[in-house]
């Protein structure tokens, strides 16, 4: 008879006088240990009997049940803080829940943005992801306070993108900005970029910002050209969006890279002056009649403006146009 | 053998509920239901009465004062009690201020040996029986009073003792086994 055999049995017989049965009963099943077990069952039953308190228990029940009338009245007279882990809605799990699928959904968002972000760095107008780019630099303008640097940085990123359209021969719509360089009467270089124009509105030395579309055969063609005031170099606006292109102010729209200079009545007087490569007379400046409202005064560079001497074209070119805007300022 | 019988399961759920969401009444009915076996667990690892009164009213008190709160019972109404109780002891009689060591010495009846007669269970013989208990090491006296003093399960009595149940089953007969051999050398025998 190994010990363990005696465990099961002596487990056995509890069981089984709890359910009642009685101690023969018991040892009638577990003959063998029946003599080992008698003593073990004899003093299983002196611990029961030693267990009885039924005599102390009532008055100790009685007393103790003051002391549990106090410690309710205390609890009654100091509620208790509701902690926030405490809340119904956190007990039942529910809100554990819900907090655990924000946070899910949280870091889902967040790393779809930043994997989006990285996958949307190199692409080019026209992709997909360049949305989420354009949107990306709004983002860390806004975070930067419009850090000047930071917009010079995405300025030089947009000639870049025009230029890798243009390696590419990829047809795409560009906005860029940058300073004019004019190099004949139907293609300017704006920063470096070959710009296909039919008309100029804007002298040499100028900053614009450039709507255009790349061609197949890796030319940019002119849609608008806009003429900027130092006011609208960085800082930019406050708000992260994009400076709103503003129809009034485009003096430059009616510039397409097909219609020939000759057909181009509405096209200011001010303009024509200015992107000519040659020096021109002002023959053909009619004054203020035809100077379409206040756009040269904004697109014309003055003496004092800095970047007229980073031009590469002749300075006879100032003239023609200066004189106009500025008669126009009171 | 059951001497005090613990509500059922589905009472207990329905109580622990209650008390969760801060019932006075609900404590009361706990108190009027679980504090016999809870002073009765208590009594017999402690000399005193009055102490054992003390400590089991702590218990309650602490019952109050968790109900509703994070540290309130969860899952088992009579396991967060017993617990309770049992840490109490530890406490108070823990190793650095243990109860008063019975040596077995003292409590032997000197004259059980001459008179055979008297090897009869009586009330003193009972009082020697929990003193014997006291020399068992303190899971030993554990299992033997959830097990034949409150006639709990295996299972009950191993999840309270944070055990397996076959853990329990040696213990609870190595319990038996060592508090025979301390009661022969007494001689007592049960009635």
């Amino acid at each position: 008879m190994s010990e363990r055999d005696l465990i099961e049995a002596f487990h056995d017989c509890i069981e089984r006088i709890n359910a009642g049965q009685s101690v023969d009963d018991c040892l009638r099943v577990h003959r063998q240990q029946a003599e080992a077990l008698v003593p073990l069952l004899a003093t299983g039953q002196l611990v029961q009997q030693a267990s009885s308190v039924a005599g102390e228990v009532a008055p100790a029940q009685q007393r103790g049940r003051q002391r549990l009338e106090t410690a309710l009245a205390r609890k009654q007279r100091v509620p208790t803080r509701r902690r926030w882990w405490s809340w119904p809605l956190w007990e039942s799990g529910w809100a554990f829940r819900l907090t655990t699928a924000v946070l899910l959904l949280i870091f889902l968002v967040g790393g779809m943005a930043v994997m989006g972000t990285a996958t949307s760095a190199g692409s080019l107008p026209g992709d997909r992801l360049y949305a989420v780019k354009q949107q990306s630099e709004q983002v860390q303008l806004w975070l930067s306070g419009h850090d000047p640097a930071l917009v010079v940085t995405f300025e030089q990123r947009r000639r870049d993108e025009t230029r890798a359209l243009l390696d590419l021969g990829r047809e795409a719509r560009v906005t860029f900005r940058g300073r004019v360089q004019v190099v004949d009467e139907t293609t300017w270089l704006v920063d470096g970029l070959p710009l296909t124009v039919s008309d100029q509105t804007v002298r040499s030395g100028s900053l614009v910002e450039v709507e255009a579309r790349t061609t197949g055969d890796g030319r940019l063609l002119a849609v608008t050209i806009r003429p900027l005031t130092p006011d609208d170099t960085p800082p930019p606006p406050a708000t992260p969006t994009m400076p709103p292109l503003r129809p009034t102010d485009r003096a430059t729209s009616t510039l397409t890279p097909t219609r020939p200079q000759a057909t181009e009545p509405a096209i200011t007087s001010t303009a024509t002056a200015i992107s000519s490569p040659t020096p021109r007379p002002t023959e053909t400046r009619p004054p203020a009649p035809n100077r379409p409202s206040e756009t040269p005064a904004r697109t014309e560079p003055t003496e004092e403006q800095p970047f007229a001497t980073a031009t590469p074209p002749p300075t006879e070119e100032r003239p023609t146009a200066t004189p106009t805007s500025e008669r126009e300022r009171p | 053998m059951i001497v005090i019988v613990l509500p059922d399961i589905t009472t207990e759920d329905e109580l622990l509920a209650r008390v969760r969401r801060g019932e006075r009444r609900a404590i009361r009915q706990v108190y009027q239901a679980y504090f016999p076996p809870l002073y009765q667990f208590v009594r017999l690892r402690v000399d005193e009465g009055q102490t054992a009164e003390d400590i089991v009213s702590d218990v309650f008190t602490r019952l109050v004062e968790a109900a509703s709160g994070k540290n309130s019972p969860r899952h088992s109404l009579r396991g967060w009690l017993f617990r309770v109780a049992r840490n109490e002891l530890q406490r108070q009689y823990g190793r650095n201020n243990k109860i008063r060591e019975v040596v077995l010495d003292e409590w032997l009846p000197a004259s059980s040996d001459q008179d055979p007669e008297l090897h009869f269970v009586t009330h003193k013989n009972l009082a020697q029986v929990r003193q014997a208990m006291r020399l068992l090491a303190d899971e030993q006296q554990e299992v033997l009073v959830l097990r034949f003093g409150q006639a709990l399960s295996l299972k009950e009595t191993a999840d309270l003792m944070d055990k397996s149940v076959g853990a329990i089953k040696q213990l609870q007969f190595r319990a038996v086994n060592t508090l025979r051999g301390i009661l022969d050398e007494a001689r007592i025998e049960p009635t």
